[in-house]
């Protein structure tokens, strides 16, 4: 019995234990989930959910490289003061230092204040970065969870973001490398220039076309015959990408001599005219006296100056050609807000409220701004005010949200963004200067080809 | 040695020598940059007639308007406000000349100036009347035809001012003040505060016609009443900026710009590129490297040819020029 006993009293400790775990684990379970998960930025783990005190008064500095905002009635300067001030109305206990940083100087003086440990609270970039494993800090975990597991932002915005797992900033929009035509000149050349602009057209087609442009009597394309964006966006409508991949050469050999074969032939067919330096100083001046029936590559903020100047009817936005067969891509750029700490940590609240800075940013008035090019807001919540705001017709509206689908997106490794650069002063623009009365783009291509692997490693190599 | 052989100087000596002339020309240097004129008012472009007599000037001129309004506001004539200086604007001059106890020659001399302003009454001086404590800076609306003097970047006090005529525009731009004088006399009042205008020379004076205060009377310069003109003067020293804004003038813009080049052409650059966020100093109508390297970035972010230099594109995508 005194066994029996003593069982019987050892179990019951045993499940008063075990209950007492149970209820251990319930209590650690609750509190995690009330927790949520922690960020690591370097030596520092941040708690996402940081409560911000109203009592205290915070200082958050935020730098912008600068958006040129072409006839659009307004300076950028104007328009993020206008921000930061409702910013400050909604928390009146932060104070909001910005500065408007002149485009080229930018990167500069981020990559000199992370080095310091002193980078700004928020960055608004244009060519965003991981910039700095140490001090950028991902925002996915200050993402509000969304209803019905909707996403909040463009799939292709967020994952142009996305590294490692993670999030690196947030998103604003995605923008277009376009080839800019009129509507009345392509006119009769055999183009369905609505369906060319939503779904894209091919290298053939575009040489049909162009050929046959303002009935033959002027040149169908002008370009910048040393720009480097203009082999790069067709590689990439192409399906090559924009030339690494994970450092290495993305493009091959005979991918360059499609491209090149297609561009001696444009130069053949479509009248370019003898002295195309020349006319590259003029190609905006021809286009909008409806001189020339397509130019390119057309930049978004030059973009920005058509959609003002040329009648909407008149304007159509086109995609870069690809060649015939291969599936639809739209080279594109990504603009987005980074936010970082700083050594001495500030501390989770301050985190937390260079967040809030960020997405209050991204919000609504942002959508404005992408108005002005051709580009998609990143926030989905916000494409119906850059429906109303946009200067352009509903169906360009279309074709830009299906471009959006298709977006070739540059790398967040700033690494590799520094050897494009040096590729493209180096390699690309002095190579482009040789093609233009190449007689056999073969071997143009296999120099180029030679002189990039000279550059960087062939994959896997 | 061949002594015919040209001696070739060290190119950094040469840049340095470009250095300090480009810091002497955007200082004014004491001299107007277009013809080497020495600095004072025979070389300034605001020299106003100091005689006005029948059928002289020839054409119509801002200061025989001026003339003719204040005569009509002194119930001496009623003819045509044409700026045309003829019969009835001679017998006018005669009867003020009488009146004011002047021989009557119908010729407006400098002692007749001096005569039609004595009587003008001046609108009561604005306050403040003590010195600004702050960095000065001065902003002069050629619409509103005021100037306003910015103390550590706020408002400190307007002044009523003339202005340039449609024909002779005030300079519009980025200025500074490199030449402060007094004793020009006649049209130039008590008091002279030269800008570094790079194509002529143009500045802040007074006036022996308060009537003109608040119109647009002058060749360019800016006019101001003596009292006002002599209180600005104790104030602002050299350097103090002064921006011009105005009306775009009526430019061709059909010449490359390129450094070393200077013009209101180039004012009208450095400002739409300054409205598009591109950093250059200040729009002084000077082309240097500031503005090339502006204009370099402006090709970049459009994905124009990059060469420093303004060409047809150029004057386009800053909206300087439409087509038709």
């Amino acid at each position: 019995m005194a066994r029996i006993s003593t069982n019987g009293r050892q179990g019951r400790a045993l499940l008063a234990g075990l209950g007492l775990l149970v209820l251990m684990g319930l209590g650690v379970a609750l509190w995690l989930a009330r927790a949520g998960p922690t960020v690591r930025v370097g030596e520092v783990t941040i708690d996402p959910r940081a409560p911000i005190n109203p009592e205290r008064t915070y200082r958050l500095i935020l730098w912008e490289e600068n958006v040129v905002l072409s006839g659009a009635g307004t300076t950028y300067r104007t328009f993020l003061e206008d921000r930061v001030e409702a910013f400050r109305e909604v928390h009146p206990n932060v104070t909001v230092e910005f500065q408007l940083l002149p485009p080229g100087e930018a990167v500069n003086r981020l990559e000199g204040a992370l080095a310091s440990g002193q980078p700004p609270d928020v960055y608004g970039s244009l060519s965003p970065r991981l910039f700095d494993r140490n001090y950028q800090v991902p925002v996915d975990a200050f993402l509000p969870r969304a209803r019905d597991g909707e996403p909040h932002f463009l799939p292709a915005a967020w994952e142009a973001l996305t590294a490692d797992g993670q999030v690196w900033g947030w998103p604003r929009w995605i923008r277009f490398i376009t080839w800019a035509g009129r509507r009345s000149l392509l006119a009769g050349t055999g183009l369905d220039v609505d369906q060319a602009a939503q779904e894209g057209w091919t290298f053939p087609q575009a040489l049909a076309s162009l050929a046959q442009a303002g009935g033959g009597q002027m040149p169908g394309l002008l370009v910048h015959p040393q720009e480097p964006e203009l082999v790069r966006s067709l590689m990439a409508a192409g399906g090559h990408g924009l030339m690494l991949q994970e450092g290495s050469l993305a493009w091959s050999q005979d991918a360059i001599e499609e491209v090149a074969a297609f561009l001696v032939a444009a130069r053949q067919q479509t009248r370019m005219p003898r002295n195309l330096e020349a006319a590259a100083r003029e190609r905006v001046a021809r286009f909008l006296q409806g001189r020339v029936g397509v130019i390119t590559p057309v930049r978004p903020e030059l973009a920005a100056h058509l959609l003002r100047t040329v009648p909407r009817e008149e304007l159509v936005l086109l995609p870069p050609p690809r060649p015939e067969g291969r599936p639809f891509h739209v080279p594109a750029d990504l603009a987005a807000y980074l936010v970082f700490r700083q050594t001495p940590y500030q501390g989770d609240d301050q985190t937390r409220l260079a967040m809030e800075l960020a997405r209050f940013l991204i919000q609504s008035k942002d959508a404005w701004v992408s108005s002005q090019f051709p580009a998609v807001p990143a926030l989905l919540s916000d494409q119906a005010l850059w429906q109303r705001e946009a200067p352009w017709p509903e169906a360009t509206s279309q074709a830009l949200l299906r471009w959006a689908e298709a977006a070739v997106t540059p790398s967040l490794d700033p690494d590799e963004a520094a050897v494009l650069r040096q590729m493209d002063d180096q390699v690309l623009a002095p190579w482009l200067a040789r093609l233009w009365d190449e007689e056999a783009p073969s071997a143009w291509a296999a120099g180029l080809y030679q002189a990039l692997l000279d550059q960087v490693p062939e994959p896997g190599g | 040695m061949n002594p015919r052989r040209p001696r070739r100087g060290r190119p950094g000596g040469r840049l340095a020598l470009m250095g300090l002339l480009w810091l002497f020309l955007a200082m004014g240097g004491g001299w107007a940059e277009d013809e080497g004129t020495p600095y004072g008012p025979e070389g300034t472009v605001c020299r106003e007639p100091v005689f006005l007599q029948l059928g002289r000037p020839a054409e119509p001129h801002p200061d025989v308007q001026g003339l003719q309004s204040r005569l009509q506001d002194l119930g001496l004539y009623d003819g045509p406000l044409d700026g045309l200086f003829g019969p009835e604007t001679a017998q006018a001059v005669r009867r003020f000349q009488q009146t004011a106890g002047l021989p009557p020659s119908g010729m407006v001399d400098p002692a007749t100036w001096t005569a039609l302003a004595d009587g003008v009454v001046l609108p009561v001086a604005a306050q403040p009347t003590e010195a600004p404590p702050g960095p000065l800076s001065i902003v002069i609306d050629v619409n509103e035809r005021t100037l306003t003097l910015y103390s550590a970047g706020q408002p400190y006090k307007s002044y009523p001012v003339a202005v340039g005529t449609s024909r002779t525009p005030s300079p519009v731009g980025e200025w500074l003040i490199v030449h402060k004088d007094s004793g020009w006399g006649d049209g130039f009042g008590t008091r002279w505060l030269g800008l570094n205008v790079p194509w002529g020379i143009y500045g802040i004076h007074g006036t022996n016609k308060p009537w003109s205060i608040g119109t647009q009377a002058s060749q360019g310069c800016i006019r101001m009443f003596n009292r006002d003109v002599e209180e600005l003067y104790r104030w602002v020293p050299l350097r103090t900026p002064v921006r011009i804004v105005g009306p775009t003038p009526d430019l061709a813009f059909n010449r490359t710009l390129q450094p070393g080049a200077t013009g209101a052409d180039v004012v009208q650059v450095q400002l739409r590129l300054k409205e598009l966020g591109f950093d250059l100093g200040y729009a002084d109508g000077r082309y240097g490297p500031q503005t090339e390297a502006a204009v370099r970035e402006l090709q970049r972010f459009y994905g124009l040819p990059e060469d420093g230099r303004v060409y047809e594109d150029i004057y386009y995508v800053l909206g300087l020029k439409r087509a038709p």
